[in-house]
């Protein structure tokens, strides 16, 4: 790290990895929350007529959802630990995007709002570092 | 943060800072709680394996023997949950083809099962499920045990005539068990395997994919206080339990998470060594004692310092 000057300062090109690095954490998330948020309605839609109007005939076609639904959260949560991490988020931050996973609808609207302050975080900083 | 340019500190110097620390247990308690869940996981496959091997072994009891014909019909494969089924067949023994199957412990004493050929001539279904085929088929039964290759003829005399057979069925085996058997001269021929491939060339018409574990029989066979053959316990399934693999998958996913939780302690130290500084709550909520937030920038990102 360049430390020319007393505050702290980065290259544009150390910048412009740091940026990149992070859209493509907030693109990967953006798929995962995407596709958790579907797998989730889905699993709702399995759980229904399993548990509150039994259709056999369902619940034979749906025995793959939970288990899939269980290891594409796992994905998420990688996704979702990776960017939290690369944009030195809150923990109160990393709470509710954990549990935008297993809350239906949440990931959605979650998802907004998270890739709304990343832009602005990302478009700021390249504006500093002029990249 | 301070005027002087920030020196990279050593892992150990930011991680032992009581915040990390705090951090740390945290996460710990977070993966604990996840191994936890896996091993509950764990438990309640075994549990639902149990309850469904017992409620079928008590529903089996409670409705009796079956008609043979009714629940497998010859050179049919034979399906798993059929094992210990109790089933009731008429035939006629050929103690001509009777063998005895070699290295079967009873109770830990090393012996033989006596292994006769029943003819079947009537299976429930009036001859119907062999009606295709080339004549009657013949249902291994095992009649008992003995302790020796040269039992007394009370142990290899089978009743005459037509008898009505009662046991519980078992899958045929393989032949994987390889090796030559030695020359009997003192008794009947002996094999390694109840398997119904290999008794079909030395018994003569179709073949059952089961055979069956002797529990009674009508004339009844010499008693095993008189010399005849000791009765075997009903056979249950290899590996006792199905246990239910997707528990074991969500067993694997809370471990999963628990190992998350340590590489993000990590991935944090590491961030805050190359200067970064980890954003607060009051950050966002200024009226909270901390910094107007008008600045999008903010803490920075990872791979940047926080300025």
């Amino acid at each position: 790290m360049s430390t020319e000057q007393n505050t702290p300062t980065a290259t544009t090109d150390q910048a412009a990895t740091a940026i990149r690095k992070a859209r493509g954490a907030l693109t990967r998330y953006r798929v995962l929350a995407i596709v958790t948020g579907v797998m989730l309605l889905v699993l709702c839609v399995e759980m229904v007529f399993k548990y509150l109007v039994p259709v056999q005939a369902v619940i034979d076609y749906m025995g793959w959802v939970p288990f899939a639904h269980g290891w594409i959260y796992v994905v998420y949560l990688v996704t979702v630990l990776d960017l939290w991490a690369k944009m030195r988020w809150s923990f109160g931050r990393l709470t509710t995007m954990v549990l935008a996973g297993v809350v239906p609808v949440m990931s959605f609207v979650l998802e907004k709002r998270v890739h709304a302050d990343a832009d602005a975080k990302l478009v700021a900083l390249a504006d500093r570092y002029g990249v | 943060m301070s005027d002087a340019p920030p020196a990279r500190r050593s892992f150990w110097a930011v991680a032992r800072q009581p915040r990390m620390l705090v951090v740390l247990l945290l996460l710990l308690l977070a993966a604990a709680v996840c191994g936890r869940l896996g091993v509950w996981q764990i438990d309640r496959a075994y549990e639902r394996a149990n309850l469904a091997a017992q409620q079928e072994a008590v529903e089996q009891e409670a409705s009796g023997p079956a008609e043979l014909g009714e629940l497998l019909a010859p050179q049919e494969a034979f399906p798993g949950e059929l094992v210990g089924r109790e089933a009731r067949v008429t035939g006629t023994y050929e103690p001509d083809g009777q063998m005895l199957v070699a290295g079967r412990s009873l109770d830990g004493v090393e012996g033989y099962l006596v292994l006769t050929p029943l003819r079947v001539s009537d299976d429930g279904t009036g001859g119907a499920s062999w009606a295709e085929l080339s004549g009657p088929p013949v249902l291994p039964v095992v009649r008992g045990w003995v302790d020796s290759p040269a039992p007394g003829p009370a142990a290899l005399e089978v009743p005459a005539g037509e008898v009505d057979v009662t046991g519980w069925l078992q899958a045929s085996e393989s032949t994987a068990r390889t090796g030559t058997v030695p020359d009997n001269p003192d008794g009947p021929p002996l094999t390694q395997d109840i398997a119904a491939s290999a008794l079909a060339n030395t018994w003569d018409g179709p073949i059952y994919s089961a055979y069956a574990v002797l529990t009674s029989s009508d004339p009844a066979q010499p008693a095993a206080a008189s010399g005849g053959p000791a009765p075997l316990p009903r056979p249950v399934l290899d590996g006792g339990t199905d246990v239910n693999l997707q528990n074991f998958f969500y067993a694997l996913q809370w471990w999963v998470f628990g190992l998350f939780a340590v590489a993000l302690w990590v991935r944090l130290v590491r961030d805050e060594m190359a200067g970064g500084r980890r954003e607060r709550r009051r950050d966002r909520h200024p009226r909270e004692g901390g910094r107007r937030d008008d600045d999008p920038v903010g803490t920075g990102i990872a791979g940047l310092p926080s300025s």
